[in-house]
């Protein structure tokens, strides 16, 4: 066998990298632009299937309604580790993402900002237990398999509540599984606990399983949890007025959810292929916030100087570091700066 | 070996490598999408020194040879005396084919979650998503092998009295020798491209988790070390294989 073909197969390897690479960065070049009162052409939205105004608005096509004159596109994402991944390549405008992946993202210096908080995390994601595994506190997961996602808000919380109870992370096995992987996992007994949210969290409690720490319990702690809506700097600083109506009608989303639940849970339910019963139960172990109520200084603040969400960020990156899950925490400035207030209703 | 090429593949090499390094010294593109020399042989040594995520590289990389092997020899196993038996008998290949057809384009994520309910997420779904990616390569390229045995050659065999066994173990099995590597090599690859998402649920170890969990982490650093390290042991891989068909096939291609 000549070996000379063998190596010609590295070369058309390299070949291909660089082919990917340059693919890559005239992506990033191409970052449109246009009058700063405008609405842009197209949008592209990356959001989750979580029962949040995002949602909402997706599923009634209020964004639609406002801009008609916009195509938008809405991607669909199942975790916030695509989204960075999504901003990073200037594949999407907005993003929805938890605060455990934006803290990871303004770490890394990914030019986008937060621009509203979709919800903050209450009850919606926790730590289940099988019932006959035995475990009626943090301290016996001791020895058990708990899976988690990795890098979520979910693995945050897990690792801040065995913190908090004193219990070494290394004393548990915490498995890297995704959410269907910890329903599989969880049904053929695999695993004794996981961490997760909804759909997921709920089927494990009705298979025996019971809630042991709430990510509500764990915020009134100190470590909140949210999902974040993120934008591109780019694009906030070129069409300054869209973001402003796209967070009004996240606020009308908010506002008929608060008038209407049962009705909002009706047009949620599909999307959340569940029923209306469950789906009312899940948007309640959210917390749905106007921008007005995130322009107080606990939450995103008026000021950049104030946000108290830049210090939930930073607190989030200094727990990574202390995890060794990334290497080194940015300034306070640095997440003040990642957060962008001119878009809410002050 | 021809050493003028090997000069340009060297050279090929270098300049890839003084473009890799220029452009990302010179801060034209972010460390995110292009960690510079420097900081992926850091985070080489620091992967050394101190392990990924609680385990020492060599950890990663032995959890993960040893699902590859356990899968590969499983496939081997299986897939070349069904394939022998395919390529003999048309009616067992008539009944084996259709699944083999079926399962084989399948994307190995369409079904992986299938493979963890029934097998847990312990190391034997990792191991059966791996074998099935082996399997299928191999299988048809020992059929293939088989059908092209000269048929002269089986009945010059059987007029000097040998038996079907003898005709199988001296003559078929010899014969198909080079199409074996073939389907050796292709398999070894495919079993080795489908590695990150067999170790893409419940690992903590493997040189695919390294590379997937330093991505949920936006770790570019880490990445271009695990994806170097595997591109790297591919290639050695592939060198053993080609040196033992060197070795045990010396008529391949003279016949």
């Amino acid at each position: 066998m000549p070996a000379n073909k063998l190596r010609r197969k590295g070369l058309l390897g390299i070949l291909a990298i660089i082919v990917v690479l340059s693919t890559i960065l005239s992506g990033c070049n191409s970052s449109k632009s246009g009058g700063k009162d405008k609405y842009p052409k197209e949008v592209t939205i990356g959001y989750q299937v979580i029962p949040n105004a995002e949602l909402l608005v997706k599923t009634k096509g209020l964004a639609e309604k406002k801009f008609p004159n916009v195509k938008i596109n809405w991607k669909a994402f199942d975790s916030g580790r695509d989204v960075n991944t999504a901003i990073a390549a200037n594949s999407i405008d907005l993003g929805l993402a938890g605060s455990v992946p934006v803290a990871i993202g303004v770490t890394n210096k990914l030019p986008y900002q937060v621009y509203f908080l979709h919800d903050i995390i209450g009850e919606a994601e926790s730590l289940a237990v099988r019932n006959s595994s035995g475990v009626k506190s943090v301290k016996d997961l001791a020895g058990k398999k708990v899976g988690v996602p990795f890098g979520s808000t979910a693995h945050f919380s897990l690792l801040s509540a065995l913190k908090l109870e004193g219990l070494d992370a290394s004393k548990v096995t915490i498995l890297d599984l995704q959410p269907q992987d910890i329903l599989a996992a969880w049904q053929r007994k695999d695993i004794d606990g996981a961490f997760v949210w909804n759909p997921i969290l709920s089927k494990l409690i009705a298979d025996d399983g019971s809630i042991l720490v709430t990510a509500q319990q764990l915020a009134d702690k100190g470590s909140i949890t949210a999902d974040v809506g993120v934008v591109r700097t780019a694009f906030a600083n070129d069409y300054p007025n869209f973001l402003k109506d796209y967070v009004s009608v996240l606020d009308e989303a908010v506002k008929l959810y608060r008038d209407k639940p049962e009705e909002v849970a009706k047009d949620l339910a599909p999307v959340l292929s569940t029923d209306e019963k469950d789906a009312l139960a899940q948007t309640k172990q959210l917390v749905w916030l106007t921008s007005a109520e995130q322009s107080n200084a606990k939450y995103l603040g008026s000021k950049k100087s104030e946000s108290g969400f830049a210090d939930v960020l930073l607190q989030t990156a200094q727990f990574l570091v202390d995890q060794k899950q990334i290497p080194s925490v940015p300034k306070l400035e640095d997440f003040q700066a990642a957060i962008r207030q001119e878009a809410l209703k002050k | 070996m021809n050493t003028r090429n090997l000069g340009i593949s060297l050279l090929a090499v270098i300049i890839a490598f003084s473009a890799w390094w220029i452009v990302s010294v010179s801060g034209a593109v972010s460390h995110l999408f292009l960690p510079t020399p420097v900081a992926v042989w850091k985070a080489f040594l620091e992967v050394i020194n101190e392990g990924y995520k609680g385990s020492p590289l060599v950890t990663h990389i032995g959890e993960s040879l040893k699902r590859l092997a356990i899968a590969f020899a499983i496939a081997l196993l299986t897939a070349i005396p069904i394939g022998m038996l395919s390529g003999y008998f048309a009616k067992v290949r008539a009944f084996v084919d259709p699944f083999i057809e079926f399962y084989r384009p399948l994307p190995p994520l369409a079904y992986y979650t299938i493979l963890v309910l029934w097998l847990g997420i312990g190391d034997s779904s990792k191991i059966a998503l791996l074998a099935l990616a082996a399997f299928a390569p191999l299988y048809l390229a020992v059929v293939s092998g088989v059908s092209k045995v000269p048929k002269d050659r089986i009945n010059g065999a059987r007029s000097l009295g040998a038996k079907d066994w003898d005709i199988f173990v001296h003559v078929i099995f010899p014969s198909t020798l080079p199409d074996l590597f073939t389907g050796i090599r292709t398999s070894i690859g495919m079993t080795y491209t489908t590695l990150v998402a067999a170790e893409m649920v419940a690992a903590v170890s493997g040189m695919g988790w390294m590379v997937l969990d330093a991505s949920k982490f936006l770790r570019s650093d880490i990445i271009f070390v695990g994806i170097i390290l595997m591109g790297l042991i591919a290639v050695l891989i592939d060198v053993l294989i080609r040196w033992l068909e060197y070795n045990r096939v010396p008529w391949k291609g003279k016949e």
